[in-house]
């Protein structure tokens, strides 16, 4: 195995992540306490976040670090603490069938899914912004020495873009971009939904007692 | 981005492993070409991706201990004590037989803990400190890795402590363990968001999140640019350090040393590492962003700066923990969620729209001069003293009101200057 | 694009290292046991939850209040909150020049939109400890 080339280190990091990601699913259904089934899906997180990275979108993978397994897995150990039966509650529900069926069809599904989407590089994205972004060549359209109008991919940056096809350079500040420039109505919607989710939060508490 | 050859610990030690990489060891390692032919180059690479690795994390110890005898001196001189003083000169090596005798301790584990969840804890609270020394740039060229996601990284992973102190509460099944976890908990996450929030501005003013770019940013140092943002990320890092002001999940008088009470041995070790180490690094990553970093000026080599600066921070924060009393836990959460969550949205609006005016001269991406620095920590600055003045008459405490001093129940309210007049039992009068 | 996943190799090099630190500790200390440097001398008191001197009240406690899970529901809505911040704040400066006040200004709208429920939080004094 040579650590240089792509498919073979990657193809490792891609093994193990799955594996972790796998592993820790498997043992979140198979364990008895509840807690320690909470902790397994954190440990899962972690190897979800492994795949992003293989995929080289590090801002995800950094992002599923901070928000599931920093705060979401948190969430589930504690609300897996106010479970009666902690150490034992992870019950099977005795329907083997039932459970073999649904999870052989959402697995079919998945996978029809998977063969069916045609796999998109960065050099048959239609979108031109996108791609400039993602090779990390974006220029703005005022910058000097380019044409006004739409901002375009410069000629320094299309040979760093065959240097460098396939593969995201700076994934953050793209989808920062494409944020504010093509999903403005989507970004604000976001704020709608995460202001909806606050308003959840604040409506399951009780109000404060007077003495 | 820097790749992993702008690293000249990493350069010199690959290009001294490998025989002939041309493309990538131009200029050579200090004794020219090594001895690993090219197709074992990943060898040369993970070689010395080991070895620098190793002197990071065990630098990182040696100065935990020098920082806990620093500690535990300066404690003491603070209080006009001597401090530690017999074994070594002035009392160097007490650090050291503490851990060795921490190191031969026994492990006693409680009857009723959880032991693959209470053994995996300690481990799982140290890792994510250690993680942050990955990225942090030590001087010009000193560095292990510079991601482009840098400082979003370190805050992703120290996120991860929280899951250990849940960890660390639950497995040992003990009333006062979990009682003090969850007020842990309950604290890193209220402080994690305005600390997440306060660095921001910098990541603005930089255009990137990797950790180079920001000290490269840095022509004025951002704790001048961005008082705002830096005083709430100090409070931030201060506070999930645990200790005083903050120590309400470890209130001595209260809970004794919280989740730690049924961890011995070298487990309790882990901890009291973890509470140190972050300490380091909180004072790394506010060097880092704050501080301009290893940058200074010329006789003195960078990494000099570095950790002189990260000295001056280390000795701030222990005046602090020295001098101030514990907040009570509604303070404490009151702080976070009432006083630097906004601190930290005005800086990111004010510092948006200086960004906003100076970027229109500029080229796309390129960062903001000296002079341009200068205004915006001038318009900052005002912004500060009435934004923390504001603040201020917000959060401050209302006065008691009188029927609760007329209550036959004795009560001792906070922050009245007189106690109200009690007679004493049996007092001739 | 070698680099990128060069970096992220040092990394997991790192990773690695950073977990087997500890562990080689704790296993150190272990191995003293087995050399018996270590004392192992457990007892029915040494092995009770420690309650201040107390002898332990109930065999398993569940102390958990439910305000916590509150925190946590908060945690998590502003930790995402955040999360879209740093990709805005990454290209701001470019994009002032591109957009104008459309990038500070959607900011603001999304920031202005989650102030709502922040201010709505505040009166219902969700955001004191009890």
């Amino acid at each position: 195995m040579n650590l240089f080339e792509v498919s073979g280190s990657t193809t490792a990091a891609f093994w193990a992540a799955s594996a972790l990601a796998i592993g820790a699913a498997v043992m979140v259904v198979t364990v008895k306490n509840v807690f320690r089934a909470s902790i397994f899906l954190a440990f899962s997180f972690i190897g979800v976040a492994g795949l992003y990275f293989v995929l080289s979108a590090e801002f995800i993978g950094i992002v599923q670090i901070l928000v599931y397994v920093g705060a979401v897995s948190v969430l589930v150990a504690f609300a897996v603490m106010l479970v009666r039966d902690v150490s034992g509650g992870n019950r099977s529900i005795g329907k083997p069938v039932v459970a073999l069926v649904i999870a052989a069809l959402v697995g079919a599904s998945l996978i029809f899914v998977a063969y069916e989407t045609s796999w998109q590089r960065i050099d048959d994205i239609a979108n031109a912004d996108a791609v400039a972004g993602l090779a990390g060549t974006y220029v703005g359209s005022d910058a000097p020495g380019l044409p006004s109008g739409e901002s375009i991919v410069s000629a320094a940056g299309a040979d760093a873009l065959g240097a460098q096809r396939g593969v995201f350079a700076d994934t953050t500040g793209v989808i920062g971009t494409l944020l504010i420039k093509d999903f403005l109505l989507a970004f604000e919607i976001i704020g709608m939904v995460l202001t909806a989710a606050l308003i959840g939060a604040l409506a399951i508490m009780r109000e404060r007692r007077t003495t | 981005m820097p790749t992993f050859l702008d690293n000249s610990w990493f350069r010199n030690i690959y290009c001294n492993l490998v025989e002939n990489d041309s493309a990538r060891c131009a200029s050579g390692g200090w004794f020219g070409d090594g001895i690993l032919p090219n197709n074992l180059a990943w060898l040369a690479y993970t070689v010395a991706a080991f070895v620098i690795c190793f002197a990071i994390l065990n630098a990182l110890l040696g100065s935990v201990i020098v920082y806990i005898w620093a500690w535990r001196r300066v404690f003491a001189r603070f209080q006009r004590r001597s401090g530690p003083n017999r074994w070594g000169p002035f009392g160097m090596l007490t650090t050291v037989a503490d851990a060795i005798k921490t190191m031969f301790k026994e492990d006693v584990v409680p009857a009723e803990a959880d032991r693959l969840i209470f053994n995996i804890a300690p481990v799982l609270m140290v890792v994510p400190v250690f993680m942050v020394f990955a990225v942090i740039p030590f001087g010009a060229g000193t560095f292990f890795v510079d991601l482009n996601v840098g400082i979003l990284f370190i805050i992703a992973v120290t996120s991860g402590s929280v899951l250990a102190v849940v960890m660390a509460a639950y497995g040992s099944a003990n009333r006062v363990a979990i009682f003090s976890g969850m007020r842990s908990v309950a604290l890193l996450m209220s402080y994690e968001i305005p600390m997440a929030i306060s660095v921001i501005g910098a990541v603005m003013v930089a255009g990137s999140l990797s950790l180079g770019r920001i000290v490269e940013a840095q022509d004025v140092p951002f704790i001048i640019v961005m008082p705002l943002g830096f005083l709430v990320f100090a409070i931030c890092a201060l506070a999930e350090s645990n200790q005083t002001p903050f120590d309400i999940a470890e209130a001595e008088s209260e809970l004794g040393s919280g989740y730690l009470n049924d961890y011995s041995s070298m487990k309790f070790g882990m901890f009291y590492l973890a509470e140190f180490a972050a300490g380091i690094a909180a004072a790394a990553i506010i060097t880092t962003v704050f501080l301009s970093g290893w940058r200074g000026w010329w006789p003195i080599p960078s990494q000099f700066w570095f950790f002189g600066k990260m000295g001056a921070v280390l000795f701030g924060m222990m005046w602090i923990r020295f001098t101030w009393p514990r907040l009570r836990p509604d303070q404490v959460m009151g702080l976070a969620w009432k006083g630097l969550f906004e601190l930290t949205l005005i800086n990111l609006l004010s510092t948006g729209i200086m960004v906003a005016v100076f970027a229109d001269e500029e080229a796309p991406g390129d960062l903001f001069s000296a002079n341009e620095l200068w205004i915006m920590a001038a318009v900052n600055w005002v912004v500060f003293v009435v934004s923390i003045w504001a603040i201020g008459k917000v959060l401050a405490p209302k006065p008691y009101r009188a029927a609760m001093l007329e209550a036959p129940v004795q009560l001792y309210p906070v922050g009245v200057d007189e106690m109200p007049a009690v007679k004493a039992a049996g007092a001739a009068d | 694009m070698q680099d990128y996943f060069r970096q992220y190799g040092l990394l997991v090099i790192f990773v690695a290292i950073a977990i087997g630190m500890p562990i080689g500790m704790l296993s150190l200390s272990l191995l003293a046991q087995r050399f018996k440097v270590r004392p192992s001398r457990s007892s029915e008191v040494k092995r009770a939850a420690y309650e201040s001197g107390m002898p332990p009240m109930s065999p398993k406690p569940t102390l958990f209040n439910i305000r916590y899970y509150q925190y946590a529901l908060l945690f998590v809505v502003f930790d995402v909150e955040t999360v879209f911040l740093y990709p805005w704040a990454v290209k701001y400066g470019v994009m002032t020049q591109q957009f104008g006040l459309v990038a500070l200004g959607a900011m603001l709208v999304f920031l202005g939109v989650l102030t709502v429920p922040y201010l709505y939080a505040w009166r219902k004094r969700a955001l004191e400890w009890q």
